[in-house]
């Protein structure tokens, strides 16, 4: 008998059974479990209660005045009854048949699955005010099965990275979290060569290699991709933090005052950042209405921006 | 990996799922539910064919058979529920939902709040010990900057079907103007809201410098959402497209994006520019001269 037929037909048994079944009975019920020493039935009896358990369906021992033997935990087991509204179907649907439409969303077999379970159809999502859509990049979307692998099991990541200034080196990363942020996956995780937190873009990712078994190291307690991310990427840990002064157009300051606080009297904030890059974009898509005046190697990099883009717009460098 | 655990799973949700439907399901829509071949699908019905007690009687046997396109199945009152979810399916429904809980307008992020809730609480033990800690890991970001009072204000107008009074600024020709809109549906595209004019025109929610309640609309105003949606992940590629060279290769952007495709091209560093049409290229060149003059014109 197969393992599968047998692992199906373990459950079926002690479903159907009113009272719990002991290993004696099922040493009868099973050809598989009879034949070899007492111990090694044990172990394989013990080695399919556990790939069990692993997709959820529970085994408990009962052992009491009146009863001793196996039963199927069916509360821990089997989805419960629930009842959707309306509303939170449309608003499921809603989310899934975004995440579906998603390049590289790592979770889409699980997810229409779940949706099954749910009795929810992804196409159900005729909901009058609301529509979603996340639409990321397709480079480096084929990574992002692989690294939520690694991310789950908590395994080590090796893969070779561009970085935007287009150097590239070998990384190591202990693989903390992906996420999708404005069309784009990341990986964040520990970065063994720098020895601390870093963020990479999975388009900027070639072959990356997932070690096998784990979990290879412990996350941070507390830590939360949510709750890290959910700082401006201006505290993406890309160098050690400078402070940068930026004069806004009191018209548009609205623009950046939840990432950068408030202005000073005259319309000058001091923002804190250790992504530079970030902060000069930021500053130069407020064209004309913002001026980044220190410190003078943040000034350098915006001219130095500003005369690649015209170099590329004139000489064609692109 | 062993193909076992995926087996057991499809076919634990497999029974209960066709038993379900009186008259079966289609080959079709198990194959796209299970994420599995035609060829998979039939070896899997033929490895389970026949699951019951081994000594049992062919009355206690799971019967589940292919006929006429469809699966069916016949059932002793056995695997009538499907499995709680496991990791992988909890994780995916909390991922799908996570944007609609931050930054987004009350009462859609309180429902995807609570329904994420209830997901967890329908989860297996050992999902529930490990998922939710990789599903804090494994995030679809929503961090635009949209402020709440913003956003609390449009989803009122909408749910009130009134128009609203915004300050809003047109980053492309950088002019901050007032003007009346009436709001026919939010938008969420790569993590940020928009709101969907009556006259189907988009406004990036984090732009609006104010918005008041305006006066009630007669009726409310008839916009494709869904249209509007997919023309704002495809940045509108309409006749007036600007054509962006990016090495060897040149892509189109939609004009509707004219100050996105600006600041994109500005962080490629020179790695990108804008070729045609002629006018969105001088635009670029102007505006970059001219923040150059004034960044090597003169210390701050």
């Amino acid at each position: 008998m197969k393992r599968l037929e047998r692992l199906l037909d373990l459950v079926h048994v002690l479903q159907s059974s009113r009272e719990p079944v002991t290993l004696s009975a099922l040493k009868e019920a099973f050809a598989d479990y009879s034949g070899a020493n007492d111990e090694s039935i044990r172990r394989k009896f013990e080695r399919d209660k556990a790939a069990l358990a692993d997709l959820g369906i529970v085994l408990r021992y009962i052992d009491d005045e009146e009863r001793t033997g196996y039963v199927l935990d069916t509360e821990a087991t089997y989805l419960p009854e629930f009842e959707l509204g309306e509303e939170d179907r449309a608003l499921l649907a809603t989310a899934a048949q975004a995440a579906l439409a998603t390049p590289g969303f790592p979770h889409r077999r699980a997810l229409r699955l779940a949706l099954a379970k749910l009795g929810t159809d992804p196409a159900d999502d005729e909901r009058a005010l609301l529509r979603v859509g996340h639409r990321a990049e397709k480079a480096g979307a084929e990574h992002v099965e692989a690294l939520s692998e690694a991310v789950a099991e908590r395994r080590k990541v090796r893969f070779r990275y561009r970085r935007a200034d287009g150097e590239t080196a070998e990384r190591e990363v202990d693989a903390y979290g992906i996420f999708l942020r404005e069309g784009a996956w990341y990986l964040i995780g520990h970065d063994h060569a720098r020895d601390a937190m870093r963020v990479f873009r999975a388009s900027r990712m070639t072959t990356p290699e997932v070690s096998s078994g784990g979990p290879h190291f412990e996350v941070p307690e507390g830590f939360s991709v949510a709750e890290y991310r959910a700082a401006s990427p201006l505290r993406w840990s890309v160098h050690e933090p400078v402070v940068a002064e930026v004069w806004v157009d009191p018209e548009v300051a609205f623009l950046v005052e939840r990432d950068w606080g408030e202005a000073d009297g005259d319309g000058v904030f001091r923002v804190e950042t250790s992504n530079l890059d970030f902060l000069v974009d930021q500053v130069l898509s407020l064209g004309r209405r913002a001026e980044l005046r220190s410190p003078p190697e943040a000034r350098a990099r915006v001219v130095d921006t500003l005369r690649a883009v015209l170099a590329a717009h004139e000489g064609g460098t692109a | 990996m062993s193909r076992l655990p995926q087996d057991l799973t499809r076919f634990l949700f497999l029974v209960p799922y066709v038993a379900q439907h009186r008259n079966g399901v289609t080959v079709r829509e198990l194959e796209e539910i299970l994420s599995i071949s035609r060829k998979e699908l039939a070896t899997l019905l033929e490895r389970v064919a026949m699951v019951g007690a081994p000594d049992g009687g062919p009355d206690e046997l799971v019967e589940i058979f292919l006929e006429g396109g469809r699966v069916h199945v016949a059932l002793p009152q056995r695997f009538t529920r499907p499995p709680r979810f496991d990791v992988r399916e909890m994780v995916a429904l909390l991922a799908a939902l996570a944007p609609l809980r931050a930054n987004a307008p009350p009462s859609i992020g309180e429902r995807a709040n609570g329904l994420s809730e209830r997901i967890a609480a329908l989860a297996s033990e050992r999902a529930a010990a490990i998922g939710k800690d990789v599903g804090d890991r494994v995030q679809i970001l929503a961090d635009g900057a949209e402020r709440p009072g913003v956003l609390h204000t449009l989803e009122t107008a909408l749910r009130e079907q009134r128009a609203v009074e915004a300050e809003y600024w047109t980053a492309g020709r950088d002019e901050l103007s007032t003007r009346r809109i009436e709001p026919a549906g939010l938008v969420q595209v790569r993590g940020a809201w928009y709101l969907i004019g009556g006259d189907a025109k988009t406004f990036k929610v984090e732009r609006f410098r104010s918005v008041a309640l305006g006066e009630a609309m007669a009726e409310a105003p008839d916009v494709d959402l869904e249209e509007a949606r997919r023309r704002l992940e495809e940045l509108d590629l309409g006749d007036g497209a600007v054509h962006v060279k990016v090495g060897e290769r040149t892509f189109r952007w939609g004009s509707g994006g004219a100050a996105g495709t600006r600041r994109w091209v500005r962080a490629q560093r020179g790695r990108a520019a804008i070729v045609s049409p002629p006018a969105a290229k001088a635009a670029m060149v102007d505006e970059v001269r001219a923040l150059l003059e004034r960044y090597e014109g003169h210390e701050p």
